[in-house]
């Protein structure tokens, strides 16, 4: 493991060193002395991209040190030569070593660092084998001809085709199981990686096989080049297509925050997709009592990061804004994800606003809906059945003064039925005399027994009417539902709330009363509930009310 | 004629079942659910079944799914649905059971208030046509809508395709109108073709239903247009 900058200085002197001291034998053509400068090259890329990849340039930065091992060769002494010849192709190891580290700068799962490090040990062993068994003398160079093809020159051919093939295997599965976002942002490095080891297996695949010397340099020295070059060149891509996505997000986001102060949610959350690369891309908001919203105003799990997703925290201030949930690739374009949501955080403030506001209209339609309710229930059905009798005592069908009769207890039934219901919609007391005033008629004409502790102060008609609404729901489901024979209703102000409980000695075990937490909603309040079975309901409501 | 309650009020139930009597009808059963209707039905099929939209559980459109299963199951029952409100896609569900659609009926609930006429409505549903409440298809003509094709028709014709939607035949139309039958055709040929349903025109009654049933399904898609 290289995990220090100070072992990269050190390696390029010895680099340096070594490519000094072969030089008068390795430079007998131009070619010759620009193919020997792969190495360097590829030193000066790793320093490059080591201030964006720390370790994988630090790791370029050695293979391309490592590369000038082999010019060890040339000496004549036995010990120098033999350091050489063993560690002559430590650097094909690095460059799978790169490859495989890619794109995450972490080799990941310990397979892959077992196939790691048996390429290390084949890159070394297969010429430390060579070595001893073969007993080479110096000097050597790449294109040096050792004539006949020894078993243990074919045996390393083949176990670095077999490991290259290995590698190009995990390649290609990376690819298949990535997810969109990250295909795009590994495309580059995908297609260099293929190609140079399609390379390097053709040069092993040669050497193999016994092609002529030259040949065999020549497939081998493109290899390295081919290699080398190219890898960098795909980080380099890569960056640049981070700029690039850097710019359209801050474009897209700065698009979304001219013009109107709040932008919908769901418009938001697509800028924001397209801008980062990722469709799959969600927005959680945090709501006061710990459970988390969608934009569409649904309750979702709180998000956590998982295998394939990630989560960014947006924060305004010290305040949690949201938390984005997004495709792990996008990690490694952190500063990009970082940067575009951080401009886009005030427009997401604003538009948790916006999903707030947006289960309102659920309130006013579960409202509705129990209007229409009362309506068939209540007071529709004594006029149908009175239309029906005067009908029949019209034609004469039926007796004309009992049928008028029971026509005219119905149509009272109805009017009282509207009666009800009109003030079920803006009951008169609580406008007139507030909370206390309206919980102690409830008392009074409620089926079971009520406790009102409630203080005759007066609050905002909207949080006075929800308030009265929930009060008289919570009492209708004790009833119902619970089989109460007790409730208690206490409200007090603490802070800029308005406290309501709603305490039953019914059966408990209710599910959640998703129209009561709609009603709260509506401004702004939470509900909690604890209804344990048989130890009764307590619901408690906060609504946020103007300070006193 | 032999005819099933379905509605969930006791009160209204009673008041129905005792309006029915008094005009000779049989009262096979009364129910308040799905669940007691599927037994009663079985047990002895009516020639019609009069719903209630709206039932327990949900009290949202259980009459209608009563109407789905019951047509399903028993295709020879008419089906007469009773509504508060005149949904207009609650009636287009109906219509849509069976194509052509036959033996269904939607009325306004204060239908009940003239009890020949529901009995009426009751009897040419379960001979196998089709009532529509005419004050939803003069709902449908009064409704402000940009660029209606429904603007082109006379009072006079609009008053002739709203007695087409009772399901009354051009005999009763001329009756009504006190005019003559060849009158009425020549009205509804012009009706038609003013609608763009030129198209389909057979000269029996269930043709002419099935007219009608093309001008409502036109008109929705035109309220679908306007965005309501």
């Amino acid at each position: 493991m290289i995990r220090r900058q100070v072992y990269a200085l050190p390696a390029c002197a010895l680099a340096a060193a070594c490519f000094a001291y072969s030089a008068p034998f390795a430079h007998r053509s131009l070619t010759d002395v620009l193919l020997h400068c792969i190495g360097a090259v590829a030193i000066g890329i790793g320093f490059v991209l080591a201030r964006r990849v720390p370790r994988v340039g630090r790791l370029i930065v050695l293979t391309g040190a490592a590369f000038y091992l082999g010019d060890l060769r040339v000496s004549p002494n036995q010990t120098v030569f033999a350091i050489g010849f063993c560690l002559a192709y430590l650097w094909t190891a690095m460059i799978t070593h790169v490859v495989l580290s890619l794109p995450s700068d972490r080799l990941g799962s310990t397979s892959i660092r077992l196939l790691q490090a048996a390429s290390y040990l084949a890159a070394v062993g297969t010429q430390i084998g060579r070595y001893l068994a073969d007993q080479p003398e110096p000097p050597w160079w790449w294109n040096y001809d050792p004539g006949e093809q020894t078993p243990w020159a074919m045996a390393s051919s083949l176990i670095y085709i077999a490991i290259s093939a290995v590698v190009l295997a995990v390649l290609i599965r990376r690819w298949v199981r990535s997810t969109t976002v990250r295909r795009r942002q590994i495309a580059a490095i995908w297609a260099c990686s293929i190609v140079a080891g399609v390379a390097a297996i053709s040069a092993a695949l040669a050497s193999a096989l016994g092609a002529g010397i030259e040949a065999r340099t020549r497939i081998l020295l493109a290899a390295a080049a081919l290699i080398v070059l190219v890898m960098p060149i795909g980080l380099l891509l890569r960056r640049i297509h981070l700029v690039l996505a850097q710019g359209r997000a801050a474009r897209a986001v700065l698009d979304i925050q001219t013009g109107t102060d709040t932008v919908p949610p769901a418009r938001l959350r697509r800028a924001i997709a397209d801008a980062v690369g990722d469709p799959s891309l969600t927005l959680h908001y945090p709501k006061d009592d710990g459970t988390w919203v969608d934009i569409h105003g649904r309750v979702t799990p709180e998000p956590q990061a998982r295998p394939g997703r990630a989560i960014t925290r947006v924060e305004r201030g010290a305040r949690l804004v949201a938390i984005v949930e997004h495709d792990e690739a996008l990690s490694e374009q952190r500063l990009v994800t970082a940067a575009a949501l951080d401009i886009a955080s005030l427009a997401i403030d604003n538009a948790s606003l916006h999903t707030r506001l947006r289960q309102l209209p659920d309130a006013a339609f579960v409202e509705r809906h129990r209007i229409q309710r009362d309506l068939h229930d209540g007071a529709q059905q004594p006029l149908y059945a009175a239309m029906l009798l005067l009908d029949l005592a019209r034609t004469g069908s039926a007796p004309i003064g009992p049928t008028l009769d029971r026509a005219n207890r119905l149509l009272r039934d109805a009017i009282t039925a509207m009666r009800d219901l009109t003030s079920g919609v803006y009951p008169q007391t609580l406008g007139e005399h507030g909370l206390a005033a309206a919980f102690t008629q409830i008392a009074e004409l409620s089926p079971i027994p009520l406790t009102v502790d409630v203080p005759p102060d007066r609050w905002s008609p909207r949080v006075e009417l929800v308030a009265y609404f929930l009060v008289r729901e919570a009492i209708a489901n004790a009833y119902r539902h619970a089989g109460a024979s007790h409730v208690e209703i206490a409200i007090r102000q603490r802070n800029h709330h308005l406290v309501l409980d709603v305490v039953d000695n019914g059966l408990g075990g209710a599910t959640d009363p998703a129209a009561l937490r709609a009603r709260a909603a509506s401004v702004s309040g939470e509900l909690t509930v604890v209804s344990e079975p048989g130890a009764g309901t307590r619901i408690r409501v906060e609504l946020p009310v103007e300070g006193r | 004629m032999r005819v099933g309650i379905v509605e969930d009020q006791p009160l209204l139930q009673d008041v129905l079942a005792e309006g029915l009597r008094s005009r000779g009808v049989v009262v096979a059963f009364l129910a308040r659910d799905a669940g007691q209707v599927a037994a009663l039905l079985d047990r002895d099929p009516p020639d019609a079944l009069l719903l209630d939209v709206r039932l327990p559980p949900d009290y949202t459109d259980e009459g209608l799914q009563i109407a789905q299963a019951t047509r399903a199951r028993h295709p020879e029952i008419g089906l007469l649905v009773l509504s508060s409100f005149g949904e207009l896609d609650l009636a287009e569900r109906l219509l849509t059971l069976q194509d052509p659609p036959r033996a269904v009926g939607y009325l306004l609930k204060e239908r009940v208030g003239n009890l020949d006429e529901l009995v009426g409505a009751l009897g040419r549903v379960a001979d196998g046509d089709v009532v529509i409440d005419p004050n939803l298809i003069n709902g449908l003509m009064t409704r402000r809508r940009a660029a209606s094709p429904l603007d082109s028709l006379s009072p006079h014709e609009r008053r002739i395709l709203a007695m087409v939607a009772e399901g009354r035949s051009n005999l009763g139309i001329a009756e009504q109108m006190a005019c003559q039958v060849g009158t009425v055709e020549k009205h509804l040929s012009a009706i038609t073709s003013k609608l763009g349903l030129s198209a389909i025109d057979q000269p029996q009654r269930r043709g002419m239903n099935v007219r009608v049933l093309a001008a409502l399904a036109f008109l929705r898609g035109m309220d679908h247009r306007v965005g309501r």
